[in-house]
């Protein structure tokens, strides 16, 4: 396993350009089942879960071209097989994304349970029975979700709580229905947005997504077109944070500042100065240290949980006191106890964690757990005092693209040791 | 249409001109073919093509395969940057970087 060496130092201070938004990029990737002739998809970033759905889709016997922009085209109409195998799937859950397409494009799908998924778990019973809503016959059996439809009829779905995959599913599966579709307490996040903005721009009829009702008017078809994936708002969020631990000035660009709001908020309250443009954040520290801030996780577009463990490293490293409360997943603070390795003073009370600024921390080997806890410890050794040696970044690989060849660009001293 | 096109430079010297792409590739791989002698070392210059994607890179390691099965050398020189780029998507950039010369 690859690990990470990081010397503590200096501010970072240049410039960084921001991946395209892996949680974009899947499920788009997976409407291309939808279109009636070759899609291109660019911005795609260059990671794991985006090699294995292209071995997904290549497995069913499509076309699948990286061109030199590095834009995925993709020619479905050499489909042979309708068929999500366990090996893929049990690797990156998001496969469950072909599902409603597959179904709705060609009436038939047999796609494996993700890993670890019991059966009758509302993840996956979300998506299995919206779609039931909308006609399809659908059995699970083998491990595997065996669904057969002729053709999907609009219906009225409320889902009984917000799920981001459950809601592109099901819009996806909607957009070739007989009917008008409506989605209630849909997820509004805005990898949703880009998903029905990508739709409709190969001839969809959705309206609504990034609000909690989703309307979906089916059409008789779909054109293959080519869409940019939005850019990654959690990589641009890590990156301003690792400015203003810091204390430095970074430009990060390519990316979407609307989209961080709650983000770009909490870091002023830091005393960051933030100049912000079109497609632009310039995030300015001037030498200063952060002041800790309260956070409080919630859907977009509150806080994003996927921000909570960054902020709680630049908490530990801050003037005050700062309270992060997570109130999206259940045991999210796994990064705690590595970041007390490193001297933070952080106490756990639930599902809040209460953070004790210091000067500084100290470089220790640690691991990573999970892909933003993994972000939260290396922005941690940015600041500390000596070596880090971060263990297992499979995860961070997951979810950041390149990201010592960025922070080294950014002037932090951090490499790769590979296995 | 693009096209691509494979012309003898020397005994075993050839160059590649026009697109290295999913649209050529099988002409190209055809006319490797008849022109490779795969049990003999070769070298390729790819400095005058023009696009290149996944199935161009896709043909040459279809290239390499061949020439290591023959326990044949193969060398390439004028190697596209983005065929080096599409290669690290691939985690192939290593395997690539074997049979690329500098030399042309």
């Amino acid at each position: 396993m690859d690990k990470l060496i990081i010397n503590g130092g200096g501010p970072l201070n240049g410039e960084v350009r921001i991946a395209g938004a892996k949680n974009a990029a899947l499920p788009i990737l997976a409407a291309t089942l939808l279109a009636d002739g070759p899609m291109s998809v660019g911005n795609v970033p260059h990671l794991h879960d985006i090699t294995t759905t292209m071995e997904l889709l290549g497995g069913m016997g499509i076309t699948l071209v990286v061109d030199e922009k590095m834009s995925i085209e993709v020619d479905t109409s050499t489909i042979k097989e309708f068929y999500a195998p366990y090996e893929l799937v049990k690797t990156m859950r998001a496969s469950i994304l072909v599902l409603g397409p597959m179904l709705s494009r060609f009436g038939q799908a047999d796609v494996s349970l993700p890993g670890g998924c019991a059966i009758g778990s509302r993840p996956v019973n979300l998506h299995i029975d919206g779609l039931r809503a909308m006609g399809a016959d659908i059995d699970v059996e083998g491990g595997y979700i065996r669904a057969r439809a002729k053709r999907l009829h609009g219906a009225r779905i409320v889902m009984d709580i917000v799920s981001v995959t459950g809601t592109e599913n099901l819009m996806m599966a909607a957009t070739l229905a007989d009917g008008t579709s409506l989605i209630e307490n849909a997820a509004r996040e805005p990898e949703v947005v880009d998903l029905a903005n990508c739709l409709n721009k190969m001839g969809a009829k959705v309206s609504g997504a990034g609000t909690s009702t989703i309307t979906i008017q089916g059409v008789e078809k779909l054109t293959g077109t080519h869409y940019d994936v939005l850019p990654d708002r959690i990589e641009t969020g890590t990156y301003l944070v690792a400015a203003a631990m810091t204390g430095g000035r970074v430009k990060v660009r390519d990316t979407c500042p609307d989209l961080l709001d709650a983000v770009t908020q909490k870091l002023r309250e830091a005393g960051a100065d933030i100049e912000v443009g079109k497609d632009w954040m310039i995030l300015d520290m001037q030498g200063r240290r952060p002041k800790a801030v309260d956070v409080h996780t919630a859907p977009y577009p509150a806080f994003p949980t996927d921000m909570q463990a960054q902020f709680t490293a630049l908490n530990s490293v801050a003037e005050g006191v700062g309270i992060v409360t997570e109130t999206v997943f259940e045991n999210r603070f796994m990064h705690v106890q590595e970041l007390q390795r490193m001297g933070a003073k952080i106490r756990l009370e639930g599902n809040t964690a209460i953070c004790t600024g210091v000067e500084r921390l100290t470089g220790a080997p640690v691991m990573a757990t999970d892909l933003r806890a993994s972000a939260s410890l290396v922005l941690a050794a940015l600041v500390a005092d000596g070596e880090t040696l971060v263990d297992r970044i499979y995860h961070i690989d997951r979810g950041y693209q390149n990201i010592e060849e960025k922070l080294s660009g950014l002037g932090g001293k951090i490499r790769r040791i590979p296995s | 249409m693009s096209e691509a096109t494979i012309f003898r430079e020397g005994a075993f010297h050839f160059r590649v001109e026009g697109d290295l792409t999913f649209s050529t590739a099988r002409s190209l791989l055809a006319q490797s073919q008849e022109l490779f002698n795969p049990s003999q070392g070769i070298s390729i210059d790819l400095s005058h093509t023009k696009r290149t994607d996944s199935a161009g890179l896709a043909l040459l390691l279809e290239w390499m395969k061949r020439a290591q099965d023959h326990g044949a050398s193969l060398e390439v020189t004028g190697m596209p940057q983005a065929l080096i780029a599409i290669a690290g998507l691939c985690n192939l950039e290593d395997l690539l970087l074997t049979v690329t010369s500098k030399t042309p």
